[in-house]
């Protein structure tokens, strides 16, 4: 059996906040996501989870330590966010004041390839309705429901095709029923698609659907 | 454009933003005011420029060519005072211009010249230089290749202007012999009048009622003793009247006249059958003296002392006129007369028939057709106590009239009256004091013989007022054919001219603008023909009296474009809060656009075309407020003066009315200048959405 190459490769990735008195949420973390692997990082609120994940996704630069994507051909912030890494945030994050179809379409405007109105519409309509939600798509997001939303983070973080979706507390403001559905679509869209995860959660038994779980407590990913 | 589509949706209102969305529709209401006022500002003060620079350039010309000393000293210009055809005197630049030789000198009949006599200048063939014709030839050949080249020799001149103000005296119908007669004496100058009617036509004011009046008043008054400075001979002549009031009618159609407030007298006959009018009665005990009938509630006319006044009503019923008041009634007579104590306007026709017995204007029957308390008049009238309202003047009419007219030529023409008498046009100024159309009187200059002076007079006629706009002379240039200016030249000894000014050409181009590459053209040419050392050419720019309007004008441009860019400024930075505002109110949208791959360079972009389209929005809205202000600036400007209780702008500088024409220009300038500087406005509020930092503000507002 040939090895997945590698999507992502952290090293050495401390994150210091400066201040008066200087806050140091981990360092040293190392972390490998080959093709297809799914990777669940578990840990406490407060202990830096979700920066950890914005400086794997480079919204955010860590103190220390690099992150790179073997498999990006350019080592820009930007073209990386929008071609290699899919984001699904605990709270949505959607655009209120566009439809459902402009959310999902929005990384694809947003992108350097050049696609007309209508190849944007089909992509997103096409995955709206994998996600369930084909029949909403004209409607502006503040008329989802919670579930919804989250499905059409997943259909919007999918669009450009990236290679990795890093996901944050995906579950964390949803109801069991949506929770679950929430986790299947996740899991089946990344296995259907070939893609990586990182999932950020303090949800075990959603970790444990993962391949790889992580724990980062005291400041160390373990 | 991914960018502009999203700064879009950030400026559409929207009630969640409230703030934002008022800061934008201030940002937007004070950027369109700004630009508005800005427009109609710049566009008044470049129509003001426009308007004076064409007063100055109207009569003075664009271009000026003039003879330089070597003109004057030139065997060319000399001759003539040596040779016998051409009178032993020297010509000026029109009559060389029309002389049949350039060299009239015959030296078997003409006096030897001097040996100090200046040389012949001959050209490569031998010939000698006309620099008049040659220049003229030059000067043709540009008039046929460029449209709004107009060329023409001018002379400029001095004399003592008397004119004899006769006027008739109220209450008297013409030609009673009741008429008054003023002097007006005024050293003025002479000046030739463009005859393009391009250029001549518009400075000419209109005819008013009251100059169409006199014409008729003085049609029958013999203009003998026109020269004199004594009162002369005035008397009325009925055989003159006929003679010259049909080609008067011929040439104006009288629409409407008024009557003669108060000694206008209406006969009853005018009133309708049945119809019953408020009127009034004078009493004296217990007769009737006269009847008055009114538009007005109040009496204006003051009752005579012993007299008593009724108010009844007036009915004509079968042809008999009754009066009744106080349950009283007496009858009128049908050729009873009611006196009016208002002046009413009747729309008239005049009964030819009757001007050709007409001895005198009473004779004349007016038809009229007019309404008194709302109710209607009509008959015929005598033309006494009548004057002209409204008239239209024939311009198709074979009849040559007694103002400036143009010809079938198209060339402009002073007219001169049979006994010689020479039309002129005079400064509209002496409208002011009380000169009318038609006034006689004549020109006086003085020529020294061998023994004496002698005062000599030339009989003119005021065939017009014309605006003379910026004039070196101001307003004492009267405008006479270019034969009275030579003829006074000639013989003139009591007003000396720098000749070098004072005679040459005039040249008129369209588009003043190109009055310099004009300029170069012709001394170009000039140098090619060989003629440089003969004629000088200067542009308006250049004229000693223009120089200080110009300069200030070109001050007043570059002071009120850096006003105007300042004010622009200070309306640009109202954006810089508004962006500020958005900028913190979209922080999250920034975010997660960051998160999909927006670029730094984006969100940039995204809030320098937030700024752009404020700016280009305003600015086009207040283009068109100001187009909108410009189109209606005459009622803006009535609507101004009545609030402050005068004219808002002097009719004396900013002229009869404001400029409404947009500054294209200005308009174009202030489209570029307004988005260029919103953009920089926009860099601010730009550069702080880019140094969020995504990854906090997600966190933050998660």
């Amino acid at each position: 059996m040939t090895k997945s190459p590698l999507v992502l490769e952290a090293r050495n990735i401390a994150k210091t906040f400066e201040g008066e008195t200087p806050l140091e949420l981990f360092k040293g973390v190392c972390l490998n996501v080959n093709q297809g692997e799914s990777v669940a990082i578990l840990g406490k609120s407060g202990t830096g989870k979700s920066s950890l994940l914005h400086i794997l996704g480079t919204l955010d630069k860590p103190t220390e330590g690099t992150v790179s994507f073997p498999l990006a051909s350019s080592f820009s912030r930007e073209r990386l966010r929008s071609e290699h890494i899919g984001f699904v945030f605990q709270s949505f994050q959607l655009l209120e004041d566009y439809t459902l179809l402009e959310n999902v379409s929005m990384p694809g405007r947003i992108s350097r390839r050049k696609m007309t109105q209508s190849k944007l519409n089909n992509r997103a309509c096409f995955l709206l309705d994998e996600m369930g939600l084909s029949d909403k798509k004209n409607l502006q997001v503040k008329f989802l429901s919670g579930g919804e939303k989250q499905r059409a983070a997943i259909a919007r973080a999918l669009f450009n095709d990236p290679s990795i979706l890093l996901v944050d507390e995906p579950t964390g403001n949803l109801d069991q029923a949506n929770a679950s559905a929430v986790q299947t679509i996740l899991l089946d869209s990344c296995k259907k698609y070939g893609k990586s995860l990182v999932l950020v959660t303090h949800d075990r038994e959603f970790a444990n659907l993962c391949d790889t779980r992580y724990q980062l407590k005291e400041g160390f990913l373990q | 454009m991914f960018e502009l589509s999203i700064a879009l949706k950030y400026l559409i209102p929207r009630k969640k933003q409230l703030s934002v969305t008022l800061i934008a529709g201030m940002s937007l209401a004070v950027i369109s005011m700004v630009v508005w006022l800005l427009l109609v500002f710049l566009s008044v003060t470049e129509g003001m420029e426009k308007t004076w620079l064409g007063k100055l350039t109207d009569l003075n010309a664009p271009l000026k060519i003039n003879p330089k000393q070597a003109y004057f000293s030139s065997y060319y210009h000399q001759i003539d005072s040596m040779s016998s055809a051409s009178g032993f005197s020297a010509k000026t630049v029109g009559e060389k211009l029309l002389a049949a030789s350039s060299d009239p000198y015959n030296p078997d009949e003409d006096p030897e010249l001097p040996s100090f006599f200046p040389r012949p200048d001959p050209d490569a063939n031998g010939i000698l230089v006309d620099p008049v014709k040659s220049l003229a030839s030059i000067l043709t050949k540009m008039q046929q290749k460029k449209t709004g080249f107009i060329f023409q020799d001018y002379e400029m001149s001095g004399a003592m202007l008397k004119l004899q103000m006769l006027r008739g005296r109220p209450f008297a119908p013409f030609g009673e012999g009741r008429e008054s007669l003023n002097f007006l004496t005024q050293v003025s100058y002479l000046a030739t009048p463009p005859r393009s009617p391009k250029i001549l036509a518009p400075l000419l004011a209109p005819k008013t009622a009251g100059d169409i009046n006199h014409l008729f008043f003085l049609a029958g008054y013999r203009s003998e003793g026109n020269l004199s400075d004594e009162a002369p001979d005035i008397r009325f002549s009925s055989l003159e009247f006929s003679k010259n009031i049909s080609p008067l009618l011929e040439l104006v159609s009288i629409k409407t006249m008024k009557t003669s407030y108060p000694s206008f007298r209406l006969p009853v006959r005018l009133l309708p059958e049945n119809t019953p009018f408020s009127a009034y009665a004078l009493f004296g005990g217990e007769t009737y003296i006269e009847g008055l009938i009114t538009n007005s509630k109040k009496l204006q006319l003051p009752i005579p002392g012993g007299t008593r006044l009724e108010k009844g009503t007036l009915l004509k019923k079968d042809g008999l006129i009754k009066f009744s008041f106080d349950r009283k009634e007496i009858n009128l007579p049908s050729d009873a007369f009611l006196t009016l104590d208002d002046s009413i306007v009747f729309e008239s026709k005049i009964d030819i028939k009757s001007v050709q017995r007409a001895k005198r204007i009473s004779d004349i029957i007016v038809e009229a057709e007019g309404n008194i308390q709302g109710k209607p008049l009509k008959g015929t009238l005598p033309w006494v106590n009548l004057e002209i309202d409204s008239f239209a003047i024939n311009e198709n009419s074979s009849v040559s009239p007694p103002w400036a007219y143009a010809d079938s030529k198209e060339e402009m023409l002073l007219p001169v009256t049979p006994s010689k008498e020479v039309g002129i046009l005079l400064p509209k100024g002496f409208r002011d004091s009380g000169v009318l159309l038609g006034d006689r009187g004549f020109l006086s200059y003085s020529s020294s013989t061998a023994s004496a002076m002698q005062e000599l007079r030339t009989p003119v006629f005021v065939a017009g007022f014309y605006d003379p706009g910026v004039l070196s002379v101001g307003s004492k240039c009267l405008l006479v054919p270019n034969e009275v200016t030579r003829s006074i030249n000639s013989s003139n000894a009591s007003f000396s001219f720098d000749k070098i000014s004072t005679n040459g050409f005039q040249v008129w181009i369209n588009d003043l603008s190109k009055v310099d590459a004009t300029k170069k053209e012709i001394e170009r040419k000039i140098e090619e023909a060989g003629l440089s050392s003969y004629w000088q050419v200067t542009s308006f720019k250049e004229y000693d009296f223009a120089k200080d309007l110009l300069q200030q004008f070109r001050s007043d441009k570059y002071l009120f474009a850096l006003v105007g860019i300042i004010i622009l400024i200070v309306a640009c930075c109202n954006i810089v809060s508004f962006l500020i505002l958005l900028v913190n109110d979209k922080k999250k949208e920034i975010a997660i656009l960051e998160s999909m791959g927006a670029s730094k360079k984006s969100i940039a972009c995204i809030f320098g075309a937030c700024g752009i389209v404020i700016g280009t929005i305003g600015c086009a809205v207040g283009i068109l407020a100001a187009a909108v202000t410009l189109r209606n600036i005459d009622t803006i400007v009535k609507i101004l003066s009545v609030l402050q209780g005068h004219d808002a702008f002097s009719q004396t500088f900013y002229g009869s009315r404001l400029p409404d024409t947009l500054s294209r220009g200005s308009a174009v300038f202030l489209l570029i200048a307004t988005p260029i500087l919103s953009v920089l406005a926009g860099l601010i509020p730009a550069l702080k959405a880019c140094k969020l930092n995504p990854s906090i503000v997600l966190r933050s507002e998660s």
